[in-house]
């Protein structure tokens, strides 16, 4: 319930400073520590198959949505809307089927992003970044095998949901042409540990206990717009 | 992005947005990391059913387990199917059990299912999923017919030990052979074997029989099958303990020697018992000994095995020995009788056996029976019977005639023991009284001088029935009748005879005890002998003496005999040193000893051979 109050703040603040809005996309490269579910469906011990882990949750890319306005001119703030998505693959094949244990985990940011202005110089400008809110967060995880030598194949599944919050502080360098402003940005992200609920399994699945956790190094590139032009001669 | 149209920009951004979130997407595993395994070749597994797998014979309850070849292969079920009966068994479904009882005799077909599951570390063994069936078929041929009886090829001593060998069988379903082994006890087969059963792998066709020490014994192999019992043919064997060898050293002495045991290694010792001694010596060494023995009877060595095993039974073996040679008549022992004594150039001599109504005339020099008569008609006779039954029998020198005496009825046979006629003497009623008659001399011309119980002597002439004398007194003294009838000895004087009544001739009363008298085969000389051993030849003819001599170391003389053929004398006497008997041979025309032995029975000579009454002979 807290986090829809304070979306309806920040909803309320873009309204009040309408002539001041920018929308913005922002692409980056993310990664993600996911320390616990890396190893939460390994094959068991003793498992007599030699497995190969081909992905580890690797740095995949991300993408945000922003709307923002700017009361002050060192100062502006918004929503954001964003999404990332990792995995892993154990996996093991050989003349008689084979089998692939996949985990994918969504997490889709919704909060608030705030940048302060350093520097103003000319067209360039650089930031200090503050992005806040919750991720809702998906794990899903998969067994597939595939046994040739008898015509078998199976798949099992599980999905989890859990939501958690996160802050993503970092700093950004822009340029403005016109309406437009270019950006680059780094940043890290830090979160907190949300418990993992299962909500869908079809089929018996050992899992070990887990945590999503989206912390990591952010970098990327982004697009504002501004909406209306010379209402405060910028 | 210099365009004027207000809604140109925002329809722009969001087509970037929506080409952002088409490009990224959720995260979507990928790959597969494979290894080109293969399962293990199941072609490469084999059942093993004995090494058989085209026909298997069944002859008893089988079970039948597989052996994987490859190791990567593991059964874990087996389902077979007999016919239509399934030989799986309820606890173990690794294991199939065929029990032939409950199957038909003939072939059958065996349907074998077998799964077995790899653990060669693929995916499917992971996941238990690498099995294989495999179905075979075999024939089974069930067979519980017993084989043709086992026979027994040989039995004999080895190394000690005894050895019986059989042939395998024609079939081998069977289990065990079942030796069954009997020992000779009086005349019956007796089972004695240890241990009971004495059970004999189906491999073998031998045994050694540890418990074996000699004597008579006898085999069967029996067929031990799984539902039957096949009986084999006995085989019987007898060895001795020992193979003594007895060896005459003198007339009167023999060495008995023997190698060291067949059976060695089954005896302890061999215990040996002769007359009062008794002794053990080994049973794998080198044995001589040396046995007195007198002449005319015989000696025994009892050897008796002692055995290594307790359980083993035993017999003793028995050596008997003798001073010169033992007798057969028609390869019987021959009863000659104590007082009988040979008759005529031919050796003739009446053989009978006490409670035996047979008499037997067998001839001492070929060894064959002459004649044999039945004597049942005669013994209606009750004093016939009792006569015959003791030998009381008399016959010329020539050996023409034989006389069985009673009382008072005398049988006469011919040379051929044939029935001649029955005699009655002259002064008795027949069956009025019984007497008997003994010491019998008679002469050719069947004239008989012999004692009649009570203490009388007779001269009877059986050629007419009359009687010579019939109450001589027995105190007389020893007395004899010439071979040709014509002259008798009596009380020490020497009479004709030849006119049917005693006339004195001539009168040898001396200072000397005389002991037995007797008239050479020529009937012209007569031989006296004195109990001090003087020996004195009386010439008929000038009745007087003609020779004399002391026999040497001769006294107690009891018997003075002659050889019907060549005329040597032979006498008995005491023999102080050993408390027996000698028998002492000589020629009575020069005196000259021509053997001395020691006897244990009457002994009479023929032909320049000592025979003794109990059976056996002496060559001098």
């Amino acid at each position: 319930m807290k986090i829809w109050y304070i979306l309806s703040l920040v909803f309320l603040s873009q309204i009040l400073f309408a002539q001041r809005i920018s929308v913005g996309l922002e692409g980056y490269l993310g990664a993600s520590r996911m320390s616990s579910l890396r190893t939460a469906f390994d094959f068991p011990e003793g498992y007599p198959i030699e497995y190969k882990t081909l992905q580890n949750f690797p740095m995949r890319p991300g993408i945000r949505v922003t709307t923002s306005i700017r009361p002050f001119d060192s100062f502006s703030t918004g929503i954001i809307f964003g999404f990332l998505s990792t995995g892993s693959r154990l996996s093991y094949g050989d003349n008689t089927g084979g089998e692939n244990r996949d985990v994918i985990a969504s997490g889709i940011h919704v909060g608030s992003c705030n940048r302060f202005t350093l520097i103003n110089r000319g067209p360039w400008s650089f930031h200090v970044r503050l992005n806040i809110g919750a991720v809702f967060n998906s794990v899903e995880f998969k067994n597939h095998v595939s046994l040739y030598f008898f015509g078998l194949e199976s798949t099992t599944s599980s999905k989890w949901k859990s939501i958690n919050l996160f802050n993503d502080t970092g700093i950004e360098i822009g340029h403005t042409i016109e309406r437009f402003y270019i950006k680059g940005l780094l940043s890290y992200e830090i979160g907190s540990n949300g418990k993992p609920k299962l909500k869908e399994e079809t089929g018996p699945m050992t899992i070990q206990e887990f945590d999503v956790q989206w912390d990591g190094l952010r970098i990327g590139i982004g697009m504002e717009y501004r909406l209306f032009k010379g209402i405060n001669n910028d | 992005m210099t365009s004027n149209n207000p809604f140109l920009r925002p329809l722009i951004f969001g087509a970037l947005v929506a080409c952002q979130f088409l490009l990224i997407g959720c995260f979507e595993p990928s790959g597969e990391y494979f290894v080109p395994k293969d399962p293990p070749a199941f072609e490469d597994i084999e059942i093993n059913l004995d090494d058989d797998l085209t026909s298997l014979y069944v002859f008893r309850p089988v079970k039948i387990a597989y052996r994987v070849e490859q190791g990567d292969y593991q059964l874990i079920k087996i389902e077979g199917f007999l016919g239509d009966k399934s030989i799986g068994v309820p606890d173990d479904p690794t294991v199939l059990r065929i029990d032939p009882a409950l199957f038909t005799q003939g072939t059958h077909v065996l349907s074998i299912l077998a799964t077995f599951i790899s653990y060669s570390g693929t995916l499917a063994s992971a996941h238990n999923m690498e099995t294989k069936t495999i179905k075979r078929e075999v024939d089974v041929t069930i067979d519980l017919e017993p084989p043709s009886p086992i026979s027994i090829e040989k039995i004999q001593p080895r190394d000690g030990s005894l050895y019986v060998t059989w042939r395998e069988p024609n079939k081998a379903n069977f289990s065990n052979y079942s030796v069954v082994r009997f020992i000779k006890q009086n005349d019956d087969w007796v089972k004695v074997y240890m241990p009971e059963p004495w059970l004999v792998p189906a491999y073998k066709t031998e045994i050694n029989d540890s418990l074996y020490l000699g004597g008579h014994v006898r085999y069967r192999i029996d067929i031990i099958g799984y539902n039957f019992e096949k009986e084999g043919n006995s085989a019987d064997a007898m060895f001795q303990t020992i193979n003594p060898q007895v060896e005459k050293l003198s007339d009167n002495q023999v060495s008995i020697s023997w190698e060291p045991s067949l059976f060695q290694a089954n005896i302890e010792h061999l215990v040996l018992n002769g007359g009062s001694n008794s002794n053990s010596v080994n049973s794998d060494v080198n044995v001589s000994l040396v046995r007195d023995v007198p002449f005319g009877t015989f000696s025994v060595l009892e050897v008796r095995p002692v055995a290594k095993f307790q359980s083993a039974s035993y017999a003793s073996q028995l050596i008997e020995y003798f001073s010169g040679e033992r007798l057969f008549f028609d390869g019987e022992k021959p009863g000659l009788g104590t007082y009988l004594y040979p008759y005529g150039e031919d050796g003739l001599l009446p053989s009978s056996t006490s409670n035996t109504q047979t008499l037997k005339l067998v001839n001492l020099i070929t060894g064959e029976g002459k004649n044999i008569v039945n004597l049942t008609p005669y013994y209606e006779n009750a004093a016939i019977k009792w006569a015959a039954e003791r030998s009381y029998f008399g016959s010329t020198p020539n050996g023409e005639s034989f006389f069985l005496f009673t009382g008072a009825e005398v049988i006469r046979f011919d040379k051929n023991i044939n029935f001649a006629e029955s005699l009655v003497m002259p002064d008795l009623v027949p069956g009025a009284t019984v007497f008997f008659s003994y010491n019998f001399r008679f002469s050719n011309n069947r004239i008989a001088f012999f004692n009649f119980f009570p203490g009388t002597v007779r001269l009877i002439d059986f050629n007419t029935s009359t009687s010579i004398a019939i109450s001589l007194p027995d105190s007389g003294g020893p007395f004899n009748i010439s071979p040709d009838g014509v002259h008798a000895f009596y009380n020490q004087k020497l009479f004709d005879i030849s006119s049917g009544s005693m006339v004195e001739l001539a009168d040898f009363t001396s200072g000397r005890t005389l002991r037995d008298v007797i008239f050479n085969n020529e009937s012209d000389k007569l031989y006296m002998c004195y109990s001090d051993g003087h020996f004195a030849v009386v010439d008929i003819a000038s009745m007087s003496v003609v020779s004399e001599n002391n026999l040497p170391g001769v006294i107690g003389i009891q018997r003075l005999v002659i050889d019907p053929k060549t005329g040597i004398c032979g006498i008995v006497r005491d023999d102080d040193l050993n408390n027996g008997k000698l028998f002492v041979v000589f020629d009575p025309l020069n005196f000259t000893v021509i053997k001395e032995v020691r006897i244990a029975s009457g002994c009479f000579i023929l032909d320049n051979n000592i025979y003794s009454s109990s059976g056996y002979k002496l060559p001098l």
